[in-house]
């Protein structure tokens, strides 16, 4: 062999190429997160996501333009009872192109469902996506349901908090 | 693309044909370096012929770059790659007693295999030797569990060690076998042994 | 000599551009949204209080209960057996060996729902498997177990077993009133409904 080395060099001349191909088809994730998780995990301890609902009540009674209510519960339910003014988005859908408008602008979004652990989920997952200005409702349809349709707003308001423990703890250790 | 083939996603008995077809590829290679004759291997100790460190090295050398490469490609996930655990005390003497057994037998457990596999009996006996050695651990085990597990550091990078990126190791490591290189061919002129090189 | 050049040189550049490639940290493990999204879905990640209960007190070793309430709540009142992981410190080093793991299935729990599900949308998209959510909280845990609620009279005989079987519980975990079975209210069988004869005769 007269020039051996010509032919090593183009061995892995010839590797590197194949390797520069690669990189060019190396795809994407379609639905990569923006954010990381402990980015995120940050945001939860800080937990000023979440908007009461008495809150809520009074930006809707001044009509206040800049927030939507995003229901997030699918269309039948969204049809039976729903927050007035509140759009629908329905969450097996809520990645889909046809409802990036309605997540994707500048106003104030109260995302909620029944209870409030979905609408959390859903927070988590479309923040995480990239949307910002999203909120929670909490206690979701049924607390609003049940306490702020009538006149009789002020019993009962530490419920619509998941989080609270609801039960005196001494109360059962004495009861041992 | 995502990992080239993630372990969990294809059965145990694929697993295992796979690492068969890869233990063929490996003895053909250790055949084809000439690794069988035992005076080939003995003699990277006495210095006529330093084939060992010249596979040993360009080996590592290909596994790293193709895994740092991969890893840049997004094919090989660098962080569920198992690492072994590493025992100070006990990496170091048990390296001891295996070069002290290279040299005096002429192979390493590997090798011997591979020289068994051609028909060479003191291959055999090296084989026969290692597997007592073997069976005397197991049933004095309880005398040497304290040494054999002491000074446990964990899944430890040499690149976590010094401090430094997997690239710039990898660096490292090539500058480094390629001085090797070059000096052990400098050791091959001056210590060889015509006698022995003309024979494997 | 010339090949052993042509190879230093070729195997120091390659080394130099091995050097160079930033070290990107790979996340195949880590799902992306619409792959969490269907996960949300699934709803099998939930479990109830009462198949808990039942694991504690058969002391199955397969559950792990994670409580994710800071570490004075947590020695206030804790659920037998379950770990502290105060949930600001979910991803810290001391820990990630606990929640990355597919020894036993974690549990997590906290004064509701909403913390817990926080916890297991962190850990689930980061890949790591074996989380699991306590429905309802330690909340749920009083309601149904510590103090549970006698059915009407006009609910079935599944209700009552139901009931026995959470006095039994909660017997078990707070060791108080210890029910004989002469004091027990007997199991009323519902009655079966008359069948209301089709009114004959009048309009069609």
């Amino acid at each position: 062999m007269k020039r051996p080395y010509i032919k090593i060099l183009g061995l892995i001349v010839v590797v590197l190429a194949v390797g520069l191909i690669f990189t060019s088809l190396k795809s994407s994730k379609k639905y990569k997160f923006n954010k990381s998780a402990e980015k995120l995990h940050a945001e939860l301890v800080a937990a000023k996501h979440y908007l009461d609902p008495y809150k809520a009540l009074e930006i809707i009674s001044n009509k206040d333009e800049n927030y939507i209510f995003v229901d997030i519960r699918n269309p039948r339910e969204f049809d039976n009872f729903h927050i007035e003014s509140a759009v629908n988005v329905p969450m097996q859908r809520a990645l889909d192109e046809e409802y990036i408008p309605y997540l994707k602008n500048d106003k104030i979004k109260v995302l909620y469902s029944n209870e409030s652990i979905k609408a959390d989920q859903i927070w988590l997952l479309l923040t995480q996506y990239g949307y910002e200005n999203l909120y929670v409702l909490q206690g979701g349809a049924t607390y609003w349901k049940e306490n702020m349709l009538s006149k009789d707003l002020f019993k009962s308001k530490s419920e619509y908090d998941d989080e609270k423990l609801k039960f005196d703890i001494n109360k059962v250790k004495a009861s041992n | 693309m995502g990992p080239i083939i993630p372990l969990f996603e294809i059965s145990e008995e694929i697993n295992l044909l796979i690492a068969f077809l890869i233990g063929l590829g490996f003895g053909f290679a250790l055949e084809q370096a000439g690794f069988s004759s035992s005076r080939k291997l003995a003699g990277m100790f006495y210095g006529y012929d330093i084939t060992v460190l010249k596979v040993f090295f360009t080996a590592a050398i290909t596994a790293m770059l193709g895994l740092l490469f991969m890893n840049y490609l997004g094919m090989i996930d660098m962080s569920i790659v198992y690492v072994n655990d590493y025992f100070m005390s006990s990496a170091i003497i048990g390296g001891i007693i295996m070069g002290a057994g290279f040299i005096i037998g002429g192979f390493c457990p590997g090798t011997s295999v591979c020289a068994a596999a051609i028909g060479k009996i003191d291959a055999m006996y090296f084989i026969g030797g290692s597997l007592i050695g073997i069976l005397l651990f197991g049933q004095t085990y309880p005398l040497w569990e304290k040494l054999h597990n002491a000074q446990h550091l964990g899944s430890l990078k040499l690149s976590d060690s010094i401090g430094v990126s997997d690239g710039i190791l990898g660096l490292l490591v090539i500058a480094a076998a390629v001085v090797m290189f070059w000096v052990g061919e400098m050791a091959e002129r001056r210590f060889k042994r015509e006698d022995i090189n003309n024979e494997i | 000599m010339r090949i052993r050049f042509v190879l230093s040189i070729v195997l120091v550049c390659l080394g130099l551009v091995a050097a160079i490639l930033p070290q990107t940290k790979n996340s195949s493990m880590e799902l992306d949204a619409q792959q969490l999204l269907n996960e949300i879905q699934l709803e099998n990640y939930v479990i109830s209080v009462d198949e808990m209960a039942n694991a504690l007190i058969n002391n199955d070793p397969e559950y792990q209960l994670i409580d994710l309430r800071p570490e004075a709540d947590f020695k206030a009142y804790s659920l037998p057996g379950s770990l502290n992981i105060p949930f600001d410190s979910l991803f810290s080093e001391t820990w990630v060996p606990y929640i990355d793991q597919i020894a036993r299935k974690n549990v997590f729990y906290s004064n509701g729902t909403t913390l817990a599900s926080e916890a297991w949308m962190l850990t689930k998209q980061k890949g790591y498997k074996n989380n699991y959510i306590l429905n309802g909280g330690l909340n749920n845990w009083f309601a149904t177990i510590i103090e549970p609620k006698e059915p009407a009279s006009t609910d079935g005989e599944e209700a009552f077993f139901q009931y026995e079987a959470r006095l039994g519980m909660k017997q078990f975990f707070t060791g108080a009133g210890a029910v004989s079975s002469s004091s027990s209210k007997q199991v009323k069988k519902p009655v079966p409904r008359k069948k209301k004869k089709m009114v004959a005769g009048g309009c069609s």
